[in-house]
């Protein structure tokens, strides 16, 4: 019985990504395309599903417990410039940068922590004006040059196989321990699912929002690393154009959240994050443009939230013929008793 | 006089002031262990309050309180638990997104583990406590969600009780739960008199105080106004001290053999929903009748009530608005042909708690006032004006939110609404659920105005004596069918009833 639960539950874990690969697999071996999920196409797979999953996690790490953080992208170029400057300038190598720059992301996510709980404003509005400060205080550091590190190959190292993998293993083994085995993981899903009643029995809401932000700042310190070494250089943003580092978020969480109850919420949120890069690969293997990628990847992330939104009319649809079978049941004792 | 016990909570002029409000008024307030002391009064009595600031939900105004001897002021009520009080209140209390066994050791997790927290240990520690209550068949790893209302609050039971209190506050728990979920709570209550420590009942049945507690507390509008030894308890006199005046328990509807009018303006036939125990149920409501359903917790009737408002799937058969010949699928088509639906759930799906007394009364009325595109202010403020005055509605302002009204005033903004609607038929499931005496006995004589106003009135109810008192007839349902079919009279009794419906 319970190794029948395990096998479903693995199952379920990996059903999409599975589906999602084989589907475009076909599908470009049917249009005469060889590239897609092998050599370098896979190795860029692997890198965009960890850059997602990193982002996606520090997303949802808050989302659920109900503040959207606007500054997610701030957060994550910010730290990545400042701290990969100083990173470099120490010579401190590689992982001394993916330290400096996940040190100065936390602390960026403890003033967005500490700012919300001492402002007591809601997090929308929070995170959108120090968004604004993150971002140009990016823009004001090094004259706006933000940091270029092309060539630097022993800082680079993070966006590769396997170090990448590698990387995202660690993360997954620390949120799902953190997430499913930790005092923090659980005050953080009661306060997600009746904050009063969390609070009256001495779970510390503040405290605990405060720890989200911290480890959200933390992931997106590791993001920034990953993204820096795949691209050898981050340019500040201004006008709030830091969003685009998180608009590739939401697919994942999304699946997370519908799949987390299978294995748990980050590993389903890496799993969300391949099955995007899978839909991101295959549609440019396809020949799909740009635009039509976007709007294919809108359509999908719609696709999983009508699904979520309405998952409980499949369970409720077999109840109601479960009740329809008995009412008939009902009627034939009843009719037969009146014959009788 | 009773022998008590070591006194273990006292408060010397306790008060509490919400604004304008006085909650608690310089109450001198005694809790001896070994006993089981219920707590009674109106809405807005103070019953809650009192026992909440004891628990440390909210601080007192002014005055004193010792608990165990010592000075007592909890600041939460973490500090409560610490000090031995715990509290089961009436609003569902465990937290929806983790399973049982983390609700019941919530804030407590570290038990299991300084660093990393053993599901397993959790696991089987929860499946002990459950045990500890008699509840055998609830899963300590399921999703707390998946359990039904009864066991979610067995389980916030089991674990109050886990915390081992010194005192227990029991605040209309027993409202939510079935004859055996309240014989669990009951037992509980005994087993800790026994053991020599304190429980305080809160409930609106006069009848179940009376025959669990040993001594009894009436508050009238924020005041001690006496306390009863179980030898000296007498329905009429507690119910003089609750009300202020006298009450004799005839405040049901006292005609008998008025013929039933055979215009039929509501017509079931064959219904079975999607939700509930309701199935093959066939009915019909005649003009200017009180027809009353009845049964068992889960019996289906009030899933009966939302049928015939549109308001839950119906998987076969129809509901009939007969003067229309129109089919109610929805409840805005069941609104246009005159229906209205007093809730059971009153504070989840009668009311908007955050809106004001004002726009709750309007929102079932707006087709009613609307002028083309616009509402005149003038007409809403004559519309709200008059069911507030109708019904006495208790209230600083009409813009005043209805979170912040007791519980009979808020059953009055619920009937308002559908009242200044002018409905034709209402439906009203428990209408007096969690209400006092005052109010009930004008809600009843509302519902007969209505009858005599020519209305017809499906009234569903958990009481039977409610029934047997307003219905002109009454249809008892068991396991979603009908089992029974009674008509207004004298002779009619509660064992009648119970043959049927049992």
């Amino acid at each position: 019985m319970k190794s029948k639960k395990i096998l479903k539950n693995i199952g379920m874990t990996l059903v999409l990504p599975v589906a999602t690969y084989l589907l475009f697999f076909i599908l470009t071996r049917l249009t005469g395309n060889t590239g897609f999920g092998v050599g370098m196409d896979l190795q860029t797979i692997i890198y965009t599903s960890v850059y997602s999953c990193l982002i996606s996690q520090a997303m949802t790490i808050n989302l659920q417990t109900g503040r959207f953080d606007f500054a997610i992208g701030s957060t994550l170029v910010l730290s990545t410039i400042i701290g990969g400057d100083l990173a470099y300038k120490w010579g401190l190598g590689a992982f001394g940068m993916l330290a400096c720059v996940m040190i100065l992301a936390a602390l960026c996510g403890l003033v967005s922590g500490l700012v919300y709980v001492i402002l007591g404003l809601p997090p929308m509005v929070v995170s959108l004006g120090l968004a604004m400060i993150y971002e140009a205080i990016g823009f004001m550091y090094n004259n706006a040059k933000g940091l270029r590190l092309i060539g630097k190959m022993n800082y680079l190292i993070f966006s590769s196989f396997p170090n990448n993998i590698i990387l995202m293993v660690i993360v997954l083994i620390l949120l799902v321990i953190v997430y499913d085995y930790s005092k923090i993981g659980y005050n953080r899903r009661a306060l997600a699912g009746g904050q009063k009643i969390a609070v009256d029995v001495g779970i510390r809401e503040k405290k605990n929002a405060v720890i989200c932000y911290v480890i959200a700042g933390a992931l997106l310190g590791l993001a920034g690393c990953v993204y820096l070494s795949k691209y050898g250089m981050i340019s500040p943003e201004t006008g709030l154009s830091s969003s685009s580092y998180f608009m590739s978020a939401f697919l994942p969480m999304f699946i997370g959240s519908i799949f987390g109850r299978y294995s748990s919420q980050p590993i389903a949120v890496f799993m969300g994050a391949v099955v995007q890069a899978f839909l991101t690969s295959g549609l440019s293997a396809l020949g799909a443009s740009s635009s039509l990628m976007t709007v294919i990847n809108g359509l999908v992330v719609c696709a999983f939230l009508i699904y979520s939104s309405n998952s409980y009319k499949l369970v409720e649809a077999k109840m109601f013929r479960e009740k329809l079978e008995k009412a008939n049941m009902a009627k034939g004792i009843t009719a037969k008793a009146n014959q009788g | 006089m009773a022998q008590r016990g070591e006194l273990i909570l006292e408060t010397r002029k306790l008060t509490k002031h919400f604004g304008p409000t006085v909650a608690l008024n310089a109450v001198d307030f005694k809790i001896y262990r070994g006993q089981i002391t219920g707590l009674i009064g109106e809405n807005g009595s103070g019953k809650s309050t009192i026992t909440s600031i004891a628990a440390g939900m909210q601080p007192p105004t002014s005055g004193e309180m010792f608990f165990k001897g010592q000075p007592h002021h909890p600041s939460s009520m973490i500090e409560g638990i610490e000090c031995g009080i715990g509290m089961i209140v009436q609003e569902q209390g465990t937290v929806p997104g983790i399973s049982v066994a983390e609700n019941i050791f919530l804030g407590e997790e570290k038990k299991f583990g300084k660093v990393l927290i053993s599901r397993r240990k959790m696991q089987e520690e929860a499946r002990k406590v459950l045990e500890n209550i008699g509840l055998t068949n609830v899963d300590p790893a399921a999703p707390i969600e998946s359990l039904n209302m009864q066991d979610r609050k067995l389980v916030e039971i089991a674990k109050t009780v886990y915390m081992k209190p010194e005192m227990l506050v029991v605040d209309e728990t027993t409202t939510a739960l079935s004859q055996s979920g309240r014989e669990i709570i009951y037992d509980i209550m005994k087993k800790m008199r026994d053991d020599d420590k304190a429980v305080v009942f809160i409930s609106h049945d006069l009848e179940e105080l009376m025959e669990i507690c040993d001594t009894l507390t009436v508050l009238r509008d924020g005041n001690f106004i006496a306390t009863l030894d179980k030898e000296d308890f007498d329905e009429d006199l507690i119910k003089k001290y609750m009300v202020g005046r006298e009450m004799t328990g005839d405040y049901y509807r006292s005609d008998y053999g008025t013929p039933i009018s055979d215009e039929v303006v509501l017509k079931v036939d064959d219904v079975t929903t999607g939700e509930g125990m309701l199935m093959n149920f066939s009915m019909e409501l005649h003009k200017g009748e009180i027809l009353g359903i009845g049964g068992l917790s889960h019996c289906g009737m009030h899933e009966l009530g939302k049928a015939c408002f549109g308001e839950t799937p119906v998987l076969r058969g129809t509901v009939t608005h007969v003067a229309s010949g129109e089919k109610i699928t929805t409840a805005l088509n069941a609104m246009k042909h005159g229906l209205g639906y007093v809730s059971k759930d009153r504070d989840k799906e009668a009311l908007v708690l955050t809106e004001s007394i004002a726009d709750n009364i309007v929102s079932a009325g707006y087709d009613k006032l609307k002028k083309g595109i616009f509402l005149m202010p003038s007409d809403t403020k004559k519309y709200v004006d008059k069911q507030v005055k109708d019904l006495s509605i208790k209230c600083a302002s009409v813009k005043q939110d209805v979170q912040y009204l007791s519980g009979g005033n808020k059953q009055k903004v619920v009937f308002g609404k559908w009242i200044g609607r002018e409905c034709d038929i209402l439906i009203l499931d428990c209408p007096t659920r969690g209400v006092d005496i005052g109010v009930k006995a004008a809600m009843y004589a509302l519902i007969n105005e209505m009858r005599l106003a020519g209305k017809s009135i499906i009234m569903i109810s958990e009481e039977m004596a409610e029934l047997i008192g307003m219905c002109d007839r009454l249809l008892i349902l068991k396991d979603g069918q009908q089992s029974g079919e009674f008509f207004r009279s004298e002779d009619l009794n509660e064992n009648d009833i119970i043959e049927v419906m049992i």
